[in-house]
């Protein structure tokens, strides 16, 4: 059969995006989550992968054009049944005259601006309205931008919406690290320089295996309810070069060996960094980690990714002063582990437990080689 | 796997080193303005994987290994430096 691929949501306030590259022509065989074209959003510019395996006829979007979530990108031949396919949501009413170009960028801010498009006269490719263009119209300076997009109001949007909606809970849990150190020390003295776990990633592993245990932290809140995930896509917030933080997902989290694990994780941070990410990475996270002991702060209590249930918050490994068990003072390795949970979902109890699986994970380090 | 001595590097040349995997992994900073006497943390901002990278890379140039342990326990360049040269 020939199937009409629409443009996929590549995120939760996605509406459109601007075909950039297509990487495969008509005639060319496609496989299931090939990477098939690259667009951008107001986030930045996201690999497009095929949902289906076939044959392209046609391609339907031309590079620079806009085109709304749900609509036709491409026609592919296919052997695959049961393709549900839906028709495109109805674009708004186009005012008479003539269509106006404009990159997703450019029309937001112009929105929000309250710019009056017909007025503009693009500098584009085929007179296509440009960021810069509204940006000159009202004289507004950009602040740092991935990707030539302003990540910052993407984050501001995100952020907002999840704090208006989220009723959020806060739990605390200083964790005593010594002994994770120390099987950390022994483990990295067996590895090659190159194959060395990182402190960060064996954490994130903890914190993996404990959201198998308590699926309610791990998941999507959606349409008035909470949708449990099978598989764990970590979420892990990067810092960006030229400012604002972006949260990839690592997929299938759950699957993967320490090793692998470690491994994906510095592959997701170059990736998350240099451009080259998976849509599906931006999209599909179950839960996210935030790490702001690099920047030297104890705790953080963060903010919920729309539309997750739990946020892991890390913060800085220290030394502190520990009583042991027969009331004797030392000092010992201790990190802060904090959790921002959904309160629709999870209560207080239930994250506490998380909070002591995460505890007892890591005083029992031999337990990150298990999958 | 063990480390071959630092020993009898100068701290000139375990500096050049350093500052060779600076450049490399975070270009971004201008090491010639770090105070090595003073918390790096409290100095520039990198994050954790970049300084991983860092010290991987500076490892390998020295010929050495620190441990997760005993880098936690470094919070200045200084320290680096005195540790590195020490390794037997």
């Amino acid at each position: 059969m020939i199937f009409e691929m629409p443009m996929p949501s590549l995120g939760a306030d996605m509406d459109e995006a601007k075909m950039v590259e297509w990487k495969i022509k008509p005639g060319d065989a496609v496989k299931k989550n090939q990477v098939i074209a690259s667009v951008e959003t107001t986030k930045s510019v996201i690999d497009v992968v095929s949902f289906h395996e076939g044959k392209i006829t046609e391609l339907i979007a031309q590079i620079g054009d806009v085109i709304q979530v749900g609509h036709p990108i491409l026609k592919m031949e296919t052997a695959e049944e049961g393709i549900i396919t839906t028709p495109p949501p109805k674009a708004p009413a186009k005012p008479e005259g003539e269509r106006v170009r404009i990159s997703p960028a450019a029309k937001k801010l112009a929105e929000e601006n309250h710019v009056d498009l017909s007025q503009l006269k693009g500098t584009g490719s085929d007179g296509e309205i440009t960021l810069k263009d509204v940006q000159t119209k009202i004289e507004v300076k950009t602040e740092k931008t991935y990707s030539g997009i302003n990540l910052r109001e993407a984050i501001a949007a995100l952020m907002a919406k999840s704090k208006k909606e989220i009723p959020h809970y806060y739990l605390h849990r200083e964790i005593q690290v010594d002994t994770f150190m120390n099987w950390m020390d022994e483990k990295n003295k067996t590895l090659s320089i190159d194959d060395r776990l990182l402190i960060p990633s064996a954490l994130m592993k903890a914190i993996v295996l404990a959201l198998k245990k308590f699926p309610q932290l791990n998941g999507y809140y959606k349409n008035g309810k909470f949708e449990p995930s099978n598989q764990v896509h970590l979420g892990i917030a990067f810092s960006i070069k030229d400012g604002g933080v972006m949260a990839p997902a690592l997929l299938n989290a759950e699957t993967m060996s320490l090793s692998d694990f470690n491994k994906a994780v510095l592959s997701l941070a170059e990736r998350t960094r240099k451009g080259g990410l998976k849509s599906r990475e931006l999209s599909d996270g179950t839960m996210t980690v935030t790490n702001v002991g690099d920047l030297g702060s104890d705790k953080v209590f963060g903010i919920i990714f729309h539309p997750q249930v739990a946020l892991v918050g890390l913060g800085r490994m220290r030394k502190a002063a520990v009583v042991d068990l027969e009331n004797k003072v030392t000092s010992g390795f201790v990190i802060d582990v904090t959790l921002s949970a959904d309160h629709r979902v999870s209560d207080g109890l239930y994250g506490a437990r998380f909070l002591n699986e995460i505890n007892k994970i890591l005083n029992d380090p031999k337990m990150l080689e298990g999958e | 796997m063990r480390a071959e001595s630092t020993k009898g590097k100068t701290k000139e040349e375990i500096i050049t080193a350093m500052k060779e995997s600076f450049s490399q992994i975070a270009p971004e900073i201008n090491f010639s303005e770090i105070r090595l006497e003073k918390p790096l943390r409290d100095q520039v901002e990198i994050d954790s994987l970049d300084l991983y990278n860092i010290i991987n890379l500076l490892q390998k140039k020295t010929n050495t290994h620190v441990s997760d342990t005993q880098l936690a326990s470094l919070l200045t360049l200084n320290d680096l430096i005195k540790f590195l040269s020490e390794i037997d």
